[in-house]
């Protein structure tokens, strides 16, 4: 329906750099992720989509036209603020009808009553807003951003106010009226499990910049700079030297040990140049089976449930491995244990 | 985003260029009179005025009322302070929201109860000689500095009480308590620890007490009798009696730079004072009428005199517009009342006394309309927009506030008084002069309330179709309705007791019922006066019960004003 596109945005707030050059697309009917650390300049970009900042260099196009000159009541995109920005002296109804006041549409009335029902409001159209739970005032929030039929809907981290149980609730629920109504969806959130749980596409962000743009599997497997690779999931670094580096692999000396990074994991590493190597923990297993493996210490257990995170220790430093519970119960503090995982898995940057 | 930007230029414009019409230009018109002889610039009036020993004289003696009618206050209002912060008491919630009578009491009903009570025949005078058995009165305070600063006192230790008291339930006592388990006694930790952090509501509220003692008109005009002048009696002497312009000019040019000096002063030292001092646990407070201590004596002593200060007055005006004497008795009158609302007084005043209520009511109704239209768009700028030479728009938008009212009234009665714009005298005048003097009140209510709004209300209404307007028509207006509800009141209120503009702009037909009680109090029908006085006072009961019920907020404290 629509596409939204930023080419070279850049924002700056007196001196500091917001958004720095930013070039991104959310395409027709997906559901676009900005995640990034707090500062990374993600809200900043909504709140130019949205119209409320405005861009000292760039462009913003919905379906290819410009849309700088237009205010944010002439955009069409419907918001969900992060603190919910309910009218504090309006009731539910009220609040969800706003953005009909302005436009002749008819059947308003319906139209409310229908939407009430989609986002579980009924029976609470006479309430005012400090008269709803967080998650209550959520759901009249996104209704009320809905209620005009908006093209394009954006949302300012509006879960980090609600408990867990409610927040997967609800982003479960985003995405269902999201793909219902066919909406090109950009939100915003610093939690990656948020991300990774509802997006078609992320774009992972840090200090103005976009760092990497796709689908949420591949953003978390294959990493393409140093931000993502230690942003999203859970990872153990290492520092090295590249030693060789083939068609067939990149061999990196950490320590005393070499390990094997495979040749697509390492663009452009060069014998000589020092790296970081990155891999997640639940991609480490505590045997020697893959081919790159070292001893190491158990120096704790972490018991999460139905996983259990490995604390390790040796002379690479320290170290984490994620493994199912029941695996785990029968290790003993200060055990020493053959560490191992593949070159596939592992992500080598430049330090 | 064009129309949002022509709205904005239109909204810091026209308020400039309106107080560029109406009171910039005609205060410079002013100034030219006092610096021009024949048409060319001279400072030969300005230097007579410095040079001749009767205005060297008024010009100290401003200086000097205002000085001691500041101490007076501090003495009286940081005691005050202190009881609202350390002892509990009944009325004590009642007590401390009348502090917020001075704002809206007419200066001139003061000045009335003041020689009613203070008099040398008034009710203290007597009350102390039938209780000792004396043949003279004892108490000689009005007609000298006692007496003004005594009233100043009235009007301003209130105002630092509450100022200071805002300023002192900030100070988190772990820094007393701190002090006193090191060893400090009850003085050491007073002028140690809790005076220095005391200095920002002590230095701004004493700077606004001297600031109102120094422009102050209705009562050195009716307590200082014919020796003591200041120099607002002395500006209004020279126009209205003297006809002396130029001369009336050149006192307005000293007068307005040593107060806008002040209001600068006062302005500097709020905004560096204007963060709190950590977050304040409540304290506990301790019963003021259980047990005895030699120190508690004192305040219950203390809290007797200023009780017979403030009340004194206001129950004499009270009891004599009810009373005549007959036969060396007070008898129950409403005669009165019957006077003001019949035209017999009407040779006296120019017009029937029943008109100037009606007249009051009016200005104050078109007042207050006017500084709402000048105030909540000025407000709006303060709280919403940053932008080059915001802090020019600030001084140029508050420097009314420490202009003297007389000056104002004499400045809009020369710029006007010829075509193309002849104000003049007329009803339109007084008008525009209530409402420069009330709408920077407006903005002190609705700034702080403005600023209090998150955005996001205002911007979830604009991605929803609203424009800026409608954005704030249907979200903000609603939100700080109490606040512009607040800075309304105040509008009327003041026009209400306005009266050193107005007498120089009313003519008879247009007299407002400030105007009425002086002109009966200067021919000593204290009657009239006082039953006058009572409809002004009941109008202001009025006004400070709605101020009080919605207004909590804005005259909190120290930071009396946040942003301004």
């Amino acid at each position: 329906m629509v596409e939204v596109s930023l080419s070279s945005v850049v924002k700056r707030f007196d001196r500091t750099v917001a958004v720095a050059g930013v070039s991104l697309t959310a395409m027709s009917e997906q559901f676009l992720t900005l995640l990034g650390p707090s500062g990374c300049g993600k809200t900043t970009i909504l709140r130019m989509i949205a119209g409320f900042e405005r861009p000292d260099e760039g462009d913003i196009r919905f379906d290819g036209t410009t849309v700088l000159a237009r205010p944010p009541e002439r955009r069409g995109v419907g918001m969900v603020f992060q603190q919910y920005a309910l009218f504090p002296h309006m009731n539910v109804w009220q609040n969800v009808a706003y953005g009909l006041r302005y436009r002749r549409i008819r059947g308003t009335a319906d139209r409310i009553g229908n939407l009430m029902e989609m986002i579980g409001l009924t029976g609470l159209e006479k309430r005012k807003p400090d008269q709803l739970s967080a998650g209550q005032q959520q759901r009249v929030a996104l209704a009320r951003a809905l209620a005009p039929q908006p093209k394009i809907l954006l949302l300012d981290e509006p879960l980090s106010a609600l408990d867990a149980k409610l927040r997967d609730a609800l982003r479960f629920e985003i995405r269902r009226i999201q793909q219902a109504l066919s909406l090109t969806t950009i939100y915003v959130t610093h939690d990656q499990a948020e991300a990774l749980a509802s997006s078609d596409r992320i774009a992972v962000m840090s200090m103005g910049r976009v760092e990497q743009v796709g689908p949420p599997h591949e953003v978390y497997l294959h990493p393409e700079t140093r931000f993502a690779a230690s942003f999203i999931g859970q990872t153990n670094r290492f520092e090295g030297e590249v030693s060789t580096a083939t068609g067939d692999g990149i061999d990196v000396q950490v320590g005393s040990c070499s390990f094997r990074v495979a040749s697509g994991n390492g663009e452009g590493a060069s014998p000589g140049s020092p790296v970081l190597l990155f891999v997640k923990i639940e991609q480490m297993i505590l045997d020697a089976s893959r081919e790159n493996a070292f001893a190491a210490e158990v120096v704790g257990v972490e018991y999460h449930g139905d996983t259990s995170i490995v604390q390790l220790h040796s002379p690479l430093g320290a170290h984490a491995v994620r493994m199912a519970s029941d695996q785990a119960r029968g290790l003993a503090i200060g055990e020493q244990r053959s560490v191992s995982f593949s070159p596939e898995d592992t992500f080598l940057f430049p330090v | 985003m064009t129309t949002n930007r022509t709205g904005r230029i239109l909204l810091i414009t026209l308020p400039l260029l309106f107080l560029g019409a109406a009171f910039y230009y005609p205060l410079l018109r002013l100034f030219r009179e006092g610096v021009t002889e024949d048409g060319r610039f001279t400072l030969r009036i300005l230097q007579s005025v410095f040079t001749d020993p009767y205005f060297q004289r008024v010009i100290l003696f401003t200086a000097k009322q205002a000085l001691w009618s500041t101490l007076l206050s501090v003495a009286i209002g940081v005691p005050w302070a202190y009881l609202f912060t350390r002892y509990r008491f009944p009325l004590k919630s009642t007590l401390r929201s009348l502090t917020i009578v001075p704002f809206v009491l007419p200066s001139i009903t003061v000045a009335v109860g003041f020689i009613l009570f203070f008099g040398n025949n008034g009710h203290l005078n007597r009350m102390l000689m039938s209780l000792f058995g004396l043949e003279s009165a004892p108490l000689r305070v009005l007609f000298s500095l006692k007496g003004i600063v005594l009233a100043h006192a009235f009007y301003n230790a209130p105002l630092v009480a509450r100022m200071v008291n805002a300023q002192w339930e900030q100070i988190d006592p772990a820094y007393e308590e701190s002090a006193r388990a090191l060893g400090a006694g009850r003085v050491r930790r007073f002028v140690g620890i809790t005076l220095p952090m005391l200095v920002p509501g002590l230095m701004t509220s004493s700077a606004l007490a001297f600031i109102f003692s120094f422009l102050s008109f209705p009562i050195v005009l009716a307590l200082g009798g014919a020796q003591f002048t200041t120099l607002e009696v002395e500006i209004y002497t020279q126009f209205i009696v003297l006809f002396q312009q130029p001369t009336g000019a050149a006192l307005a040019i000293v007068e307005i730079a040593i107060s806008l000096l002040f209001t600068y002063v006062y302005i500097a030292l709020e905004g560096r004072f204007s963060h709190p001092i950590g977050g304040a646990p409540r304290r506990a407070t301790e019963p003021l009428f259980r047990g005895w201590h030699w120190s508690k004596a004192i305040l219950w002593l203390f809290i007797a005199a200023s009780a017979l200060l403030v009340l004194g007055p206001v129950v004499s005006v009270i009891v004599d517009s009810f009373t005549r004497q007959w036969g060396g008795q007070a008898v129950f009158t409403l005669q009165w009342y019957a006077a003001i609302f019949q035209p017999e007084y009407s040779a006296l005043i120019g017009a029937p006394p029943l008109r100037s209520v009606l007249n009051s009511l009016r200005t104050g109704g078109a007042a207050m309309i006017a500084a709402l239209a000048l105030g909540v768009p000025i407000a709006f700028v303060i709280a919403r927009y940053r932008f080059r030479g915001r802090r020019l728009f600030d001084t140029l938008v508050m420097a009314p506030l420490g202009i003297s009212s007389v000056a104002l009234g004499a400045a809009l009665l020369s710029a006007f008084l010829r075509p193309p714009v002849q104000l003049g005298s007329t009803w339109t005048a007084i008008v525009l002069a209530h409402a420069i003097l009330a709408y920077p009140f407006v903005i002190r209510a609705v700034v702080p309330v403005l600023e209090g709004l998150d955005r996001g209300p205002v911007e979830a209404a604009r991605s929803l179709g609203a424009t800026r307007w409608r954005a704030f028509m249907d979200i903000e207006l609603p939100l700080i309705r109490r606040g512009v509800l607040v800075g309304a009141v105040l509008a009327f209120a003041i026009s209400l007791g306005e009266m050193s503009a107005t007498i120089m702009l009313a003519r008879p037909e247009w007299k407002t019922m400030p105007l009425v009680v002086n002109d009966l109090r200067s021919a000593r029908s204290f009657g009239g006066a006082s039953a006058m006085s009572c409809l002004l006072m009941a109008a202001t009961a009025v006004a400070f019960v709605v101020i009080e019920r919605f207004g909590e907020r804005m005259f909190g404290g120290a930071k009396w004003s946040k942003s301004v």
